[in-house]
């Protein structure tokens, strides 16, 4: 045996040695890397960040030479790895392990309305100032409805084409929140004052007031309060740099003329923030929130507010909100969804375009997933939704024009109008005015998040809505 | 691509390295590599690969002319073309909107070029070879898919190690070492590769989500706004950002070279290492001998020494070091702040040349806290292109912008992120590899380490890949 043969000897036991020790890993990245070229195993959705995930991008020379065509075959193949729900629950308790969790902060680029939180209290003291200067000042006492026809009932065309904006879907409105907080196992979100957005919306409010006035309608703007300014103290407000919303209400409201109706629910969520007013894991409120804003709405509106007692509660299972995937905090509460089932539901039913087969104000959603229990409200967001109360034939109808918050309002709404026109307003571009007149609403009312009122995104759209 | 991304891990790694394995000889394995490597690029960049062939085959024909030169001006002279032509292409290709803005307003058409991906590594590593050539430490290739081999390789071409080609020059064209090394590589990437997924892009969250993300600080549009916000933020959330940003870098770039040279050790090349542990260092010298050592080294190599070095008049040698510390804050990035980083840095060279050193030597902790204050500074300068940005934060940091301590916010963030902090920082120091080591002489553990740890590091790192988080590579653009 020469010198050579006793040096190959070791060098090939060692070699085999690695590729043994190697094997297992070998293995593992070839298995995976087969499995990830299985396209069938591409998930297409995600349920827990609800939303569509990327498709493979459609091949054009201009995007294959500024190198974007690759760039999205690389997001592609991230975005839809197979069991990539798992993978990301698994990296969920992962990013759980970074600290103690005790609250959470969820910083985002998105948010919009932060900033003129400073100037608040200046500006408010000033436009109540105006407002007190001005007679007409105070919301006008309700003017009597006039008696309606009774109507045969309308169906909901559904061949009817809305103009819809694509921008800002109900998913999509949970980013505009901007950043988020865990406080108490619940998800706040740290939204604050924006006087361009704010005004810009008050003179919106103010045309949209005095058009459907000319018309002999009613208009009344209900901005719902977000669960921050309720549930936190002032002080807790200003550590946060979130706006106290009750002051942004009054400044907005300052300036609103005499045609608009001003809902001011604020005072009475405060008074029962002790109670299951919003949801821990979502931006939006529960049908109990909602009542006590419909109470304020009756005592704007002129009418007897039905007592909570009346309605019959309807639990839908465990809620899994929105903001339950963006903060990622184990220590959130848990939600349900709890729907009130209005008196007399029997003799309401409910038509909506593209989806006939829906006919009672509330969906049984007990079997739905979990993130999808807040559509038992009229169905969810819609373009346009007629709801009819046959046990009102007398009473007047009503255009309910609204972002998501509006779905469990609008259904004790149906205690007091013979028909409620539902428009979406984020899908529906029709104006306003139009509608009233063609569906001969005597009121007309605007249930709307702070939140998204303070944001410019929305701001194009309630223009539009408004002509 | 980078190679934090799952295409990468899941397609174009075991696809170059089954046909790697495929191939038989040493040649017909470089062609693959070539291949795969010219994919690899043109996956960014699709048209900035033609820039890399072009430089490549500059170097490759005036190298051939170097090696053949009769006389030492002709051989000066060639020598003097390739380095001007590389030096033109990247200046116009990095730098021209930074002349520009000299002059004034930097025109449309300036704007618009694109940085290629890893052009300033590629021209270092092509001024490399032909400077060794020149100086007969290498010889010239004759085949010019050799030169764009060495330059475009993809496990180095677009963020380092700058490997030299005297020092791959064997290796990848003479002979390779098999499997040996196999384990170690495979080791050395997924440890990389957790360093990035697991460690530095949390951080980097971290740091976007307290002082702005790169995009919106590097916005002049957004100044007033960035500033309000930079201004607002509490002492504790700006020691918090400065602080994950400071771990977010380290780890972020020596896990790319962890990858590089973990996947280089699988196929038998050596990189040189990169890092070697640089907060560990105890003074401003010595972390640069440990951070980023293949820069260094190659300005040392090719610009401190053949400038004169320090076997010169002592003004010389001033001159000389700060020379070296403006193209060093340059190379870092087309913009003032790196040349102020750069100069940042031989201030206090000079400063520790002049007296600190030996000062320092004497005191046992305080090196370690001057150290690290001065990198932590440092790092602000080098995170904002805007200097007043900059400045502000370093206000942010002692309470100077009317900003409060601490405010519901930061101190969240500080309890959330605590553990990922500690470990992190662990992550900086030769500890875990020390204590692996020691584990090592045990069969068992050592067996755990070669064969189970790098797939419970790549599984654990998929997950966080996962679904498009956050995962931008800092030296990318470099």
């Amino acid at each position: 045996m020469n010198h050579g043969q006793h040096e190959a000897a070791p060098q090939s036991v060692q070699k085999r040695h690695e590729l043994e020790l190697a094997g297992p890993f070998i293995a593992v990245l070839t298995v995976l890397a087969v499995i990830s070229f299985i396209l069938p195993l591409r998930p297409e959705t995600s349920v827990r960040e609800k939303r569509r995930l990327r498709e493979f991008p459609t091949f054009t020379v201009g995007s294959l030479l500024s190198g974007e065509y690759f760039d999205s075959i690389g997001m592609w193949f991230s975005d839809t790895f197979p069991g990539r729900e798992g993978m990301l629950e698994v990296s969920d308790r992962m990013n759980a392990m970074h600290g103690l969790n005790r609250n959470e902060v969820v910083l985002s680029q998105t948010g919009s309305a932060q900033d003129d939180n400073a100037n608040l209290d200046a500006l408010l003291e000033q436009a109540e100032k105006e407002a007190s200067e001005r007679e007409a000042a105070v919301t006008p006492t309700p003017k009597p409805v006039q008696e309606p026809e009774p109507s045969a009932t309308p169906v909901v065309d559904q061949n009817t084409v809305v103009e819809a904006w694509e921008g800002m879907n109900g998913e999509e409105e949970a980013a505009i929140y901007g950043d988020m907080v865990v406080i108490d196992g619940t998800v706040l979100s740290r939204l604050g004052f924006d006087q361009s957005t704010s005004d810009q919306h008050v003179a919106l409010m103010n045309r949209a007031g005095d058009a459907l006035a000319a018309q002999g309608r009613r208009f009344f703007n209900l901005p719902v309060p977000t669960s921050i300014s309720i549930l936190l103290s002032s002080d807790m407000l200003a550590e946060l740099g979130a706006a106290d919303q009750g002051k942004t209400l009054r400044y907005m409201f300052a300036q609103e003329n005499e045609n608009v109706g001003k809902v001011n629910a604020f005072n009475n969520l405060l008074a029962h923030n002790s109670e299951y007013l919003y949801f821990n894991t979502d931006h939006h409120w529960t049908a109990l929130g909602a009542y006590y804003a419909y109470q304020s709405f009756c005592e704007t509106a002129g009418f007897e507010a039905v007592p909570l007692s009346d309605f019959t509660e309807w639990n839908m299972g465990t809620f899994t909100g929105s903001w339950y995937y963006s903060v990622n905090s184990r220590s959130l509460k848990t939600d349900e969804v709890i729907a009130l089932v209005p008196p007399g539901n029997d003799h309401i039913h409910m038509e909506i375009l593209g989806y006939p087969d829906y006919t009672s104000v509330i969906v049984d959603e007990t079997e739905a997933d979990s993130n999808m229990k807040y559509n038992c409200f009229i169905a969810g967001d819609n373009p346009l939704t007629v709801i009819t109360n046959d046990a009102l034939p007398d009473a007047p109808d009503c255009l309910v024009i609204k972002d998501s918050f509006g779905n469990p309002f609008t259904v004790y709404l149906t205690q007091h109008y013979h028909k409620v026109y539902v428009l979406d307003y984020r899908k529906n571009f029709t104006p306003v005015s139009t509608l009233a007149e063609q569906y001969g609403a005597e009121d007309v009312i605007l249930v709307q998040s702070i939140g998204v009122s303070q944001t410019r995104q929305a701001l194009p759209l309630l223009e539009n809505l408004m002509k | 691509m980078v190679f934090s991304s799952l295409i990468f891990i899941y397609a174009f790694l075991p696809l170059s390295l089954l046909c790697y394995m495929l191939c038989g000889s040493l040649k017909a394995k470089n062609i693959s590599l070539l291949v795969f490597s010219l994919i690899f690029y043109a996956w960014g960049e699709p048209k900035y690969v033609l820039l890399l062939m072009l430089m490549a085959a500059v170097d490759w024909f005036c190298a051939l002319r170097i090696d053949i030169g009769e006389s030492a001006g002709e051989r000066k002279l060639w020598l003097a073309l390739a380095v001007f032509v590389d030096l033109l292409l990247i200046g116009v290709f990095k730098y021209a909107g930074l002349v520009c803005s000299i002059f004034g307003e930097v025109p449309a058409f300036v704007q618009r070029i694109a940085l290629p991906i890893g052009i300033s590594f590629y021209t270092f590593q092509l001024l490399t070879y032909v400077v060794d050539v020149y100086r007969g430490d290498a010889g010239a290739e004759r085949a010019y898919w050799h030169v764009l081999l060495y330059a475009a390789l993809f496990h180095q071409c677009v963020a380092g190690p700058i490997v030299r080609y005297n020092s791959i020059a064997e290796e990848l064209f003479v002979q390779r070492s098999g499997a040996e090394e196999l384990t170690d590589g495979i080791r050395r990437f997924t440890c990389g590769l957790a360093k990035k997924a697991l460690l530095a892009n949390p951080c980097g969250a971290l740091v976007d989500a307290i002082l702005l993300t790169d995009q919106t600080a590097s916005s002049s549009q957004l100044f007033a706004e960035n500033l309000s916000h930079l201004q607002s933020v509490t002492v504790l959330g700006t020691w918090l950002g400065m602080a994950a940003f400071m771990l977010q870098i380290y780890l972020d770039f020596s896990a790319y070279s962890d990858m590089a040279i973990g996947m280089g050790k699988v196929l038998g090349l050596h990189y040189p290492e990169n890092f070697r542990y640089p907060y560990a260092a105890k003074s401003v010298t010595e972390f640069w001998r440990r951070w980023h050592m293949s820069l260094s080294t190659f300005f040392r190599d090719y610009v401190y020494i053949p400038l004169g070095g320090n076997r010169c008049s002592l003004l010389r040698n001033v001159l000389n070091t700060f020379i070296v510390w403006a193209l060093t804050g340059l190379w870092h990035g087309a913009s003032w702040n790196f040349v102020l980083w750069g100069l940042y840095w031989f201030v206090f060279l000079m400063i520790e040349r002049l007296f600190l050193k030996k000062l320092l030597q004497r005191v046992p902790v305080l090196p370690h806290l001057y150290l690290v204050l001065i990198v932590f500074l440092g790092w602000i300068l080098f995170r904002f292109t805007d200097i007043r940005l900059g400045w502000t934060v370093v206000k942010g940091l002692f309470g100077l912008n009317g900003n409060a301590a601490s405010d519901f916010l930061s101190v969240t963030m500080l309890e959330n992120n605590v553990f990922l902090l500690l470990v992190s920082a662990i992550a900086c120091t030769p500890l875990p590899k020390a204590v692996s080591d020691r584990l090592a002489v045990n069969g068992v553990w050592a067996g755990c380490r070669k064969a189970l740890f790098p797939i419970v590091l790549l599984l654990l790192s998929t997950c966080a890949l996962v679904g498009e988080s956050y995962n931008p590579f800092l030296y990318f653009q470099f």
